[in-house]
Parts: C-alpha cells; structure tokens; sequence
C-alpha cells in the first residue's frame, strides 16, 4: 500500500513538473510534505539519513557559488571581457560568435549558466544592434555553449554537482573524465554553427569601426572590488581542486568562499542573499525529499530491475548500459528538467549497480567500479547536453529566449528547434563516440602494451 | 461637475497606418504632448506620449543591463531616428487604454490617473472619440475651485 502511495505522488509531482501546470518548487515541496506527512519517510529520514535525505552538499555548494558570481557580477566584469572580444574579433560578427561562444562555456563550467546568459545575452543583444545583424544565430549559440560548457566540471551544472555529491567524486575526476569530452565536442559544435550561420553573418566596415570605438573600460565598475572576487574565486577553484586531497566536500569549500568574499566585499548581506535563487534551492530541497520517499518504498529498485533487463549489464561489460543511459537521459533532459531526473537517476544507476556488481568493502567501492564508471559519465553528458535539444531543456534556455524577447526579439520553438535539434544530435553522437573510444577501445589497445 | 465641461475639445489625431515620421511631425507642428491613435472609423486605438516617442530609440536590452548605456555608440541616436522612420504607429502606441465618458464625474477621472498612474485620458461619446483630460486641466479647476468665493 505504501509503495502506491508513494509512487502516486511522485507520478502526480513529476506529471506537475513536467506540464508546467504548477510551478515547479511548489510540487517539490508539497511532494516532499506529503511523503513526510504519511510518513513514507520519516522526519529523520528526510533531513539525516545518508540515503534518503536532502543532499546538501549540493544545496550549499549552490548557495556558495551564487554568492560570488552574484558579487563578481557587480564589477562589470563580464560585459568588459565580451566587449574586448568583440574588438578582439574587429567587429568580424562569425568570429564574434565564436568568441561569445568561447567564454560562455568557459563562464558556464566554472559559474552556473543562469548567471552567465543573464549577463551575456543582453552585451550579445547589444553587439548585435550595434552591428545591425540579427541576435539570433549569437543567442543559440551561447544557449548551446552555455550547456555544453557546464558539462565539463563538478561546479558547471546541476546535475553533475549531484552525481559528484553521491558517488563521492572529486573536482579532478570530472576533469580528467568530462573536460576531455567537451573539449572533443566543442571544436565540432563550433564547426557546425559556422555551416548553419558562417554564411549568413557580414556586415559592412563601417559597422565594424562602431564596434572598435567602444572604450570597454567604463564598464568596470569597482575594480578593488574585481581584484577581491578574482583572488576569492581563484582560491575556491584551487579548494575544489584540491577537495579531495584535502578531505573536504565541495560545498564547505564554496561556503568558505563566499562567507569570505562577503566580508572583503563590504556588501550588505541582505541585499547579495535576496539574489539567491531559492525557488531553485528549495525545489532541489523539495524534489531530494520526494525521490527519497520512492527510493525507500522500492520503486527505484523495480526501475533498476528492468534497466537489467533491457541493457544486460554485466560486471565486466556496461557499454550498452552507458550508450543507453547517454541517449535516454538526453531525450528526457530536453523534454524533462534534468534535475528531478538525475534526482531519480541516480539511484536507479546505483541499484543496478548493487545488482551486478560483486559486493565490495565500501559503497564507493562498488559506486565507482571502472566497469559502471562510463555509465555515470554517459549520464552527466546526456543529461547536461539533452538539455540543448528543446527551449524548455535547461534553464539557460528557458532565460535566453525569455530576455530575448523582452528586447523585441521573439524566438518560437520552432526556430530554436530548427537548430537545436541538430547540434544536440551532434554532440551526443560525438559523446558516444567519445565514451566508447575511451572506455571501450582505449583500454584494450592500452592493455595489448 | 462633469468631464465635458473641463476637457480639452481639440484632441490631436493621427491614424493607424500613419508612420513613425508623419507622427513626430504632427507632435512637432500642433506643439502636444499627447497624440492619439484612431482608426477609419474614428474609433480610439491607442494614445502615444512622449516617453513612448523615447521608448522607440532606446534599446530594449538595456532595461536588463544598464551599465551598457555609457558603450553605446554616439551616431545611436540618430541612426535609430532614420532607422525607425517607416516604422507603423500601430508598433508604437499604447495600445491598452483607460478611457473616461464625456459625462463621467471629474473624481472618476481623477481616481483612474491616480491609481493607473496616467497623466491623459481619452473622453468619448458613443465610443468615439470627441476630446482629453489632463492631469494639468485638472489642476487648473483645482485652482478656479479654490479661487471661488
């Protein structure tokens, strides 16, 4: 009986989600109350224990970073580096985009990609009027580079801060592992916008010299204030390369931080924590609670069972599990907010885990066994580059085509479809290869040394 | 006391169809603030003020970031005002209105620009069009009322 209680609400939470009925923190909380309030999980179970409770690694690892690029965003920074790459390009828009396209995937896996389109789309919306040139093709692109950046670190996007959190991953793994893969797909994502808009992007000299007129140095606003947040950010990246030789989590490193910066900043608390997305937290807070709930009456379990089914992983063989996993997290990420489906794909890929690997001393034993290793790597890559394929895949999107159209040019989903579609195939056939080349082949031809 | 008896008579009209450029030259020629939008039939469409006259030359992108006003280049203005010189009314008006009857009370009228927060509202018989109420004619009956004895 519980377990239909429970998989009721979280089939009626995820259908809310899904349907954009209901805002979506607002399911996840009521989700979350209810499995408290029947008592699927107990008080303690929701907020202590390892298995079931909110994984707040993940919400003040969030938190932490918000602050400081809430803070660094003060400085003008931002606009100052996209305008001194449009100079850089001579007002030449294809090699602006490519530009733009750069550091905002640099921007992305570093700093959360809400952040970095809010600030980037309007200096884009900007350089665009200024060279009398259609936004769209430069918008879609940081859309994509935005997503496809986030996907190369623990901190670049949400779903990866959760796989890190509960695998126990450290900083380092995601560089070793998914950097090279962004770095694989971002040179051919950029080949591709350069077929679909290369040709379509000239604009006469003159419009150029606009672009080379700019003095972008008014745009920095407090540089002490730059100098502060660069040395506290460049401390946090080091922490989170370090965290694992350090013993820390990545959360106690980025509240460190911020609690720092806070204080060099001089700002007033309240007015940086207003900037903080809570909807976004207490949704994460909410929707932890909720998967919970189903993990412990079994439903997760009975998923993972027919996962086996359908992939036949073995302990020594996941490659059709991890090619699975990578396009049917994508194909849910772009139509399904990633993050309530990491939030229940995580556990599902844990299961089977236990399932089919032999037992070992420590649950990081078998969660990190090389032979499921690709699998979580097909899930950070599908999930985070899923979320390029639709408008309402990632919040990146849903914020681009939302400022967008504020400044007077609607995107449809039709439009974005046209071109997303494609370079999210794109780079998901690149991820395969990627995963297959270097979990599959790799090993083999190294092992014949 | 009635809106008819205060109310500017004298609205200056231009049409739908009308540009950008037939617009500020009316707004130059009669010296108004306010001009307003009708259609064929002389059916109120829209009002344009000045400040909506303004909105047209600035970019919008700027309401999200506005640290990009000191880059923007010096000729903007300009080129903007050649840029948007065929640009139809109908992309430039206001187009949701409140609008007051010829024998609404004066209170009425004032209450809608107090809690609207607007400085003109259109007056109509039968729904056309027939003249305006300000914010300065009504402080003009403001001073007449006091001066009374």
């Amino acid at each position: 009986m519980v377990f239909w209680i429970a998989t009721g609400i979280f089939i009626v939470c995820y259908g809310l989600i899904v349907s954009e009925k209901l805002d979506k923190t607002k399911v996840a909380l009521i989700g979350a109350g209810l499995m408290m309030f029947l008592k699927i999980v107990s008080h303690h179970e929701a907020f202590y224990n390892e298995k079931y409770a909110v994984d707040y690694n993940v919400i003040f690892l969030l938190i932490g970073m918000m602050i400081i690029v809430h803070v660094l965003s003060k400085t003008g920074i931002f606009q100052y580096l996209a305008i001194k790459c449009a100079k850089l390009a001579k007002g030449k828009p294809f090699l602006i985009l490519i530009l733009f396209a750069c550091i905002t995937a640099i921007f992305s896996a570093f700093l959360d990609n809400v952040t970095t389109v809010l600030l980037l789309v309007p200096v884009t919306l900007f350089i665009a009027d200024e060279l009398n040139i259609d936004p769209f093709p430069f918008l879609i692109t940081e859309v994509m580079a935005a997503n496809i950046g986030g996907t190369a670190t623990l901190i670049g996007d949400p779903p990866n801060i959760m796989i890190a959190s509960k695998i126990k991953l450290t900083f380092m793994d995601f560089i070793y592992h998914l950097t090279p893969a962004v770095l694989f797909i971002f040179p051919f994502f950029l080949l591709a916008t350069k077929f679909f808009f290369g040709k379509k992007m000239h604009v006469k000299e003159e419009v150029k010299k606009r672009i080379m007129n700019m003095d972008e140095r008014v745009l920095l606003k407090n540089f002490p204030l730059l100098i502060k947040s660069f040395i506290v950010l460049g401390i946090v990246i080091l922490g989170f390369v370090f965290h694992g030789v350090l013993h820390h989590e990545p959360a106690t490193i980025a509240i460190l931080g911020s609690a720092i910066l806070l204080i060099l900043s001089k700002e007033d608390p309240h007015e940086v924590l207003k900037e903080i997305e809570w909807p976004t937290i207490f949704f994460f807070i909410g929707l932890f609670i909720l998967v919970g709930g189903v993990i412990k009456v079994g439903l997760i379990t009975k998923l993972s069972e027919g996962m086996i089914a359908i992939t036949n992983p073995t302990a020594d063989n996941m490659f059709v599990t991890s090619i699975t996993t990578l396009w049917f997290s994508a194909i849910c990420s772009a139509v399904v907010d990633n993050i309530p489906f990491v939030a229940s794909m995580i556990p599902l890929v844990r299961d089977t885990a236990y399932a089919v690997l032999p037992a070992e001393s420590s649950n990081a034993g078998i969660l990190q066994h090389p032979t499921l290793m690709p699998v979580w790597w097909s899930l950070a890559l599908g999930a985070c580059l899923g979320g390029n394929g639709t408008p309402i895949g990632a919040s990146a999107n849903v914020i681009t085509i939302g400022l967008s159209k504020k400044a007077g040019f609607p995107i449809t989903f039709k439009k974005y479809m046209i071109y997303s579609i494609p370079f999210t195939i794109l780079t998901l056939f690149i991820s395969t290869v990627y995963i297959w080349f270097r979990y599959y082949i790799l090993p083999v031809f190294l092992s014949q040394f | 006391m009635r809106i008819k008896d205060i109310m500017n008579s004298s609205p200056k009209i231009v049409r739908v169809s009308d540009t950008f450029e037939h617009l500020i030259k009316v707004l130059d020629e009669e010296k108004s603030h306010v001009i307003f939008v009708v259609d064929g039939a002389d059916r109120l469409k829209g009002i344009v003020t000045e400040g909506d006259i303004v909105k047209v030359l600035v970019p919008k992108y700027v309401n999200e970031d506005e640290s990009l006003i000191s880059v923007i280049d010096e000729n903007y203005f300009e080129d903007k005002c050649k840029e948007k010189r065929s640009v139809s009314i109908e992309e430039i008006m206001q187009k949701s209105l409140y609008t007051v009857d010829e024998n609404d009370t004066i209170i009425k009228a004032a209450a809608l620009m107090v809690i609207h927060r607007i400085h003109t509202l259109p007056v109509l018989r039968n729904g056309k069009l027939i003249g305006f109420l300000s914010r300065l004619a009504l402080i003009k009956q403001i001073t007449k009322t006091l001066s009374e004895k």
